[in-house]
């Protein structure tokens, strides 16, 4: 049960944070996403299979939440989500600076893919004049990487 | 090389999760902006909880905003804001309608209908891709929403117009400054028409003014024409900041939009048709 709470409770903490942030317009909007900071995060503790689950829901959700075409962030959230568990399973990325450089590279295809499929498939021009657009995977990297590092904390903690 | 049972199954998972969403995808295209049942479903399911998320985030940021603050003048502060908005809204029309020289009787019965008919709505989510492209109210179909309802910002700028899908309880407002919105308009003092349109950064462009058109000055303010059929004539849109020539028979004219998106809060939706107003 408990290892279907972590996930499950992951994704509605970034789903709630990601629409508070995005609630009122501002200039900063684009340099948070919380949903892949949630997906990053579970995919690197629980795997690259509850991983690309949870991304496939993060993105249909994120889709939902915009009013845009269901599927494209689902799409990419699923590749970010298996990326980032099948990678974090592969090589060791305990230390905090390969985490972030791992979870920022993975943050930023994702938004690369999610750009040029929306560009490509629908015309939707990406904010690529936007500093916080470019700046998010690096945010997001970020934050994914310092909760993972909290969380191995309080792991050795609660184990000690 | 073979995979392990363990890591095909996991791929397996994947392509499936995958394939699902390309079909989801599919299923929009070319058509992106239809509303398929599946989208209908979903979203019907999920707005709301946005919608009560954020009312739930806002109500916490103004119960300790409450608490700071002294009651009575948060009250009364409210109530001017709250006054404020709908005189900015009437004052727009105002202007409209005395233009048109009515009678003054007339006039007074016009704005008491009008300002008891504004919809007043509050922004819940900005759009995933440019915040320039579109917002997302939280009133809907419940509240006599429909496609392409004119929507002002609270100091009764021309912010936009309600675009598909049109749901139970939120909508969307394509903005002025999307690249792919067109507004037909005309500068105040020369009255040189033009399709104003955004340029997916937050200003907008005036196209198709030809170079032989009179000389329009920076600053000049820019209004709606009423020519698209869709924005009454004579809507506040902005300014004109540059005017130039890159050599093509038309000139390259940049507009600073009035609205000012970064922090906007609450929208007035116009539920009736301004120009038979």
């Amino acid at each position: 049960m408990r290892s279907l709470a972590e996930p499950l409770i992951a994704l509605i903490v970034a789903v709630v944070l990601q629409i508070i942030w995005r609630s009122t317009p501002s200039y900063l909007n684009d340099l948070f996403n919380f949903l892949s900071v949630g997906v990053i995060y579970i995919a690197a503790s629980r795997g690259e299979r509850v991983g690309a689950v949870v991304g496939s829901l993060a993105g249909l959700i994120q889709d939902s939440l915009t009013l845009r075409v269901l599927g494209l962030a689902g799409l990419t959230k699923t590749c970010l989500g298996f990326g980032v568990g099948l990678v974090f399973r592969k090589l060791n990325l305990q230390p905090f600076e390969r985490k972030l450089l791992a979870f920022t590279l993975a943050a930023f295809l994702e938004t690369l893919i999610w750009s040029g499929l929306a560009f490509l498939i629908f015309a939707m021009t990406p904010p690529a004049w936007s500093l916080a657009f470019w700046l998010q995977p690096l945010t997001s990297g970020f934050v994914a990487s310092v909760c993972f590092q909290l969380r191995n904390r309080w792991a050795t903690e609660e184990s000690a | 090389m073979a995979l392990p049972l363990k890591e095909r199954k996991s791929f397996l998972l994947f392509l499936l999760l995958s394939l699902g969403n390309v079909i989801l995808i599919s299923m929009q295209v070319p058509r992106g902006e239809d509303q398929t049942l599946l989208k209908k479903a979903i979203l019907a399911g999920l707005t709301p909880l946005q919608a009560a998320a954020v009312w739930t985030g806002r109500g916490i940021a103004n119960f300790w905003e409450s608490y700071l603050l002294w009651r009575d003048i948060r009250t009364q502060n409210q109530n001017l804001r709250e006054e404020n908005f709908f005189l900015r809204q009437e004052n727009t029309i105002l202007k409209n309608v005395l233009q048109k020289l009515e009678e003054e009787v007339k006039i007074r019965e016009r704005l008491a209908r009008f300002s008891s008919s504004i919809i007043v709505a509050s922004v819940i989510g900005t759009d995933a891709g440019n915040i320039y492209k579109s917002l997302i109210i939280n009133r809907g179909r419940r509240h006599e929403i429909k496609p392409d309802m004119v929507v002002l910002d609270p100091q009764g700028n021309l912010l936009g117009r309600v675009i598909s899908p049109v749901l139970e309880w939120t909508s969307r407002v394509q903005l002025l400054t999307d690249e792919t919105s067109g507004v037909g308009a005309i500068t105040a003092t020369k009255g040189v028409m033009g399709i104003l349109r955004g340029d997916g950064r937050g200003r907008c462009l005036l196209d198709y003014v030809l170079l032989s058109s009179p000389e329009i000055e920076v600053g000049e303010e820019v209004l709606t024409s009423g020519m698209d059929k869709i924005y009454p004539a004579g809507l506040p849109d902005g300014r004109i900041s540059s005017v130039k020539s890159d050599g093509s028979l038309f000139k390259k004219i940049s507009v600073e939009p009035y609205f000012r998106l970064n922090g906007l809060v609450q929208v007035a939706v116009i539920p009736f048709d301004l120009k038979n107003f």
